[in-house]
């Protein structure tokens, strides 16, 4: 745990209610994924911020980022045009990797301060 | 310790993601999964996706503002708007704001390009291309035709298509392409539609070819067995077709204005090296015919026309359908310009092929001094401005835009030149082709085209009573040396008043009617109520009347003669003309260039080495069609592509002529086996068609060899690339049957071809693409016609709405009582 853990954080995590907290910070983060890239990190930060440790932290930072990518999927579904950006080479490499790499580094970046 | 690691971590991830911020925010900004700016037309890209379903459901089709009044937009399964709205301004309106939603990149790109705006956005690598539009002030010469037309219905139609593609752009996310390259268009102008037209009539009718004869007679003199004034065939549109009534029928002999032209001849190289790159395509060509009913089973005309432009993505035609009273269109429009330029109404159908008549002259003049120049015994001030060029990423460029009674001049290597030519003034072509979207008859067509003023073009129309018709569209002005009326295929002098025209006034109004200053109307060239006729860019009629062009502005006759054969076959037979029929003449893909080549070829074989002589051996078998499979069509189109180098190459080059001045290939088959222009200047033996012939064929086998060519569809592949070099936005690589020769046309090499496929007969109609209707890459209908155009398949076009209602446009109240 970093020094700069408030003691009721450390509480926070500790509990029952750490769990809906980070249903909660999916949700949100991925509200805001849709409507700017600062999503991604805010999103992997606030799922940072409810993790029990740095690992899982990690780990949720990459579910949070296949959340993103798979709900972007069934938008991309729904509005029938999944095909078409799935082959939009090489903008859609960028936006796999970003959907990758931003949640999960943001988890880090929040939970290894706090 | 597991503190002090944590601190670590955090601080290594934030340093990571304020570099990708920093580093890469734009891209992030661009690509990001869900906000991506890119991603953003991909929510709006089909109107028969779920969500798009579900929400028309819902809540109704999208509702936009108009102010002129009520249309609905309904879109079918090709992507094909079809408007309807209760008067002529609001259906404008929602025409505007339509073609801005499917097209508005490519309409940008347009007006960029006409107006010399293209560095702006581009960089320096069209600096070049700006440098010459705005030289030739196309958007002065697009404010003089919007003289013409404001405040008449087409003025009208125009104000209000230009307003909604302003709504649009106001109201709606920017396509990708903007978002990409980082730019917002500006708001779209009524001019800015009549530039479109500029472009196209510049396309089909603008040209430096005086420039390369004259070079051409100043370095061989005169070469009519290269050029001639007329290619040897007898497959001219009116002089082969059969019925009606042709007029005028007592056309002059052609005046002979080459001889004693020596003194217009010079070396013009450097200035059509530098300009020729902007002139219209070699090549930019077309095909369309009409039978009557006498020909056909049910007794209606058929209209056939598949114009032959750069195929492009997305494609260079937008297909729509427009409805309001008074007024039911179908058919293709450039975007940008608010009217059907090919098509039908409920009652007539029409198309056009590019006539090639010269309607550019160049002049040279004195110049006592840098900013003075003679004319008409005068010494006249050029007219000068200089302009900024803005580049992106990089500084602005000036470019000095100099100006004179015969228009614009262009200079190169201390050469200058003046450009007349006839779209430079205020034309009124866009008030014709809103005539002809309201046509009832051929009465109506016949009025419209008074008025299309350029390009020139070959109309043929047929109407719902069976009427048919042909007629050269265009104004053709008359030259005048000395009070005699000449031709015009080298500059002139314009101070010793040399090549005259009368009435025309760059960027001003024309005295159209100006006293021996155009053809009259009556006399050009047409044809009232033809039986069968056929028109693919060959020479009008040996005898129009008055000069028109020579043969290196008409096309080579393959087409023509091959659609005239098979026309004439048919009818002939005991079976009808059909539509079905007409598509399969549309597909044919049967040479008659090869015909001029192949028994040559063959005759060669005693100078080929025997790898090569059984490669020939093939052309003896080969059906002369040029299909995907066929070997023998691959070997022919190589040595097509060699011949004329092979020939000409010894005498050209060392005079710094390239293959842009080398003769038709019809020229060249008519050569005899012993011109000295099969001589190799360079050897000591003497060459002749059969040394020359082998040469080109063993130069096709070893490069179909090195590129690993099999058949002809390996090397006929037609590879159409996005303007902008995103690998996503282009299209599909695809094979395809035909050639530049064929009536199934495509020239892989400058990416041209059948850039729409029409034929109209009767109660059934039908039409294609070479790619979709949309310019959005995320759309269903980005590409979706590619692959039924390369196979020669069509989709129906009735003058019937169809699909459903996507968009409707609300308000307007007190304009729709007006």
């Amino acid at each position: 745990m970093s020094r700069l853990t408030p003691d009721a954080l450390a509480a926070f995590r500790a509990s029952d209610r750490a769990d809906p907290a980070l249903v909660v910070a999916f949700l949100l983060g991925l509200a805001a994924t849709a409507v700017h890239p600062a999503g991604l990190a805010l999103g992997g930060g606030l799922a940072g911020l409810f993790a029990p440790s740095l690992r899982r932290a990690l780990v949720l930072g990459v579910w949070f980022g296949v959340a993103v990518l798979v709900a972007w999927a069934l938008a991309l579904v729904w509005y029938g045009s999944l095909v078409a950006v799935a082959t939009a080479a090489p903008l859609v490499y960028v936006a796999v990797a970003s959907g990758l790499a931003v949640p999960p580094l943001a988890a880090l970046a929040v939970r290894g301060l706090v | 310790m597991d503190a002090l690691r944590s601190l670590a971590v955090s601080l290594v991830a934030l340093a990571l993601l304020v570099s990708a911020a920093v580093g890469g925010g734009g891209v992030l900004s661009l690509a990001a999964p869900g906000s991506g700016s890119a991603w953003t037309a991909a929510y709006d890209a089909n109107d028969r996706s779920l969500g798009a379903q579900a929400e028309r459901a819902v809540a109704g089709p999208k509702t936009v503002e108009s102010p002129y009044g009520q249309a609905t937009v309904r879109y079918d399964e090709r992507g094909v708007p079809h408007v309807e709205a209760e008067n002529e301004r609001a259906l404008y309106y929602a025409v505007g704001y339509v073609q801005a939603r499917d097209r508005l990149f490519q309409m940008d790109l347009q007006r960029r390009l006409m107006r010399g705006n293209l560095s702006a956005a581009f960089g320096e690598a069209t600096v070049a291309s700006d440098r010459f539009h705005r030289k030739m002030d196309f958007a002065g010469a697009a404010n003089a035709s919007w003289e013409q037309i404001e405040g008449t219905a087409a003025g009208d139609a125009v104000e209000a298509y230009t307003a909604g593609v302003n709504t649009y752009i106001d109201t709606q996310p920017l396509p990708t392409e903007f978002r990409a390259n980082d730019y917002e268009p500006a708001r779209w102008r009524p001019t800015d539609s009549l530039l479109v037209g500029k472009l196209i009539a510049w396309q089909l009718s603008g040209d430096f070819r005086d420039l390369r004869t004259a070079t051409l007679h100043e370095e061989f003199g005169e070469t009519p067995e290269l050029y001639p004034d007329s290619l040897d065939h007898d497959a001219a549109i009116i002089d082969r077709s059969s019925g009606g009534r042709a007029v005028p029928d007592d056309v002059r002999a052609l005046d002979d204005g080459r001889d004693g032209d020596e003194d217009r001849t010079g070396d013009f190289s450097g200035l059509y090296d530098a300009y020729s790159a902007f002139e219209r395509e070699p090549g930019v060509g077309s095909n369309s015919w009409v039978v009557s009913g006498n020909h056909t089973d049910d007794g209606a005309p058929i209209v056939a026309n598949d114009p032959h432009l750069s195929l492009t993505v997305p494609p260079v035609w937008y297909e729509m359908h427009v409805e309001t009273e008074g007024m039911n269109a179908r058919g293709v429009s450039f975007p940008g310009l608010p009217f059907v330029v090919i098509g039908q109404t409920e009652d007539v159908s029409w198309g056009f092929t590019n006539v090639g008549a010269d309607q550019t002259d160049l002049y040279t003049f004195a110049r006592p001094t840098e900013d003075t120049y003679v004319y008409d015994d005068e010494t006249l001030r050029v007219d000068r401005e200089t302009e900024t060029i803005e580049v992106a990423d990089a500084p602005d460029v000036s470019v000095e835009v100099a100006k004179t009674v015969k228009g614009p001049l262009l200079e190169r290597d201390g050469r200058e030149v003046a450009v007349s030519w006839l779209g430079l003034t205020g034309t009124r072509e866009a008030r014709a082709v809103y005539e002809l979207n309201h046509a009832e008859n051929l009465d109506d067509v016949r009025t419209a085209v008074r008025r299309f003023d350029t390009p020139t073009q070959n109309l043929v129309a047929a109407d719902r009573d069976g009427g048919t018709m042909f007629r050269l569209t265009g104004k053709y002005p008359y030259r005048y040396t000395n009070g005699e009326r000449v031709d015009a295929d080298r500059p002139f002098n314009a101070t010793e008043g040399e090549g005259e025209w009368r009435g025309w006034e760059p960027y001003g109004q024309t005295n159209w009617n100006a006293t021996g200053g155009f053809v009259s109307h009556e006399a050009v060239p047409h044809v009232e109520n033809p039986d069968v006729l056929a028109t693919a860019n060959q020479r009008t009629t040996d005898e129009p009347g008055f000069y028109l062009a020579y043969s290196e502005r008409f096309a080579d006759p393959y087409r023509g003669e091959r659609i005239y054969d098979r026309l004439e076959a048919r009818v002939a037979s005991d079976e009808p003309v059909t539509a079905a029929f007409t598509k399969e003449v549309q597909r044919d893909v049967r040479s008659l260039a090869a015909d001029g080549y192949v028994s040559d070829i063959l005759d060669a074989r005693g100078e080929m080495s025997p790898s090569v002589r059984t490669e020939a051996d093939r052309l003896a078998e080969w059906d002369r069609n040029l299909t995907r499979d066929s070997r023998g069509a691959l070997l022919y189109a190589l040595f097509r592509e060699e011949v004329r180098n092979a020939t000409l190459y010894d005498e050209f080059h060392p005079r710094g002529l390239d293959a842009s001045y080398y003769p038709h290939h019809h020229a060249i088959q008519g050569l005899p086996a012993d011109s000295d222009w099969f001589d190799d200047e360079r050897t000591a033996e003497r060459e002749t068609r059969a040394d020359v012939y082998a040469t080109a064929f063993a130069r096709a086998v070893e490069r179909a060899d090195a590129e690993g060519w099999e058949t002809y569809g390996d090397y006929n592949v037609v590879d159409l690339d996005h303007q902008f070099p995103v690998a996503f936005l282009d299209y599909p690589e695809t094979p395809t049957g035909g050639g530049p020769f064929t009536v199934s046309n495509v020239r892989v090499a400058s990416t041209a071809g059948s850039s729409w496929r029409m034929v109209v007969a009767g109660d059934e109609s039908y039409g294609v693409l070479p790619g979709g209707q949309s310019g959005n890459p995320y759309s269903p209908h980005y590409d979706d016609q590619l692959d039924a155009w390369a196979n020669g398949r069509y989709h129906p076009i009735p003058t019937n709405a169809a699909g459903p209602v996507v968009i409707r446009f609300v308000g307007g109240d007190e304009e729709a009582e007006r």
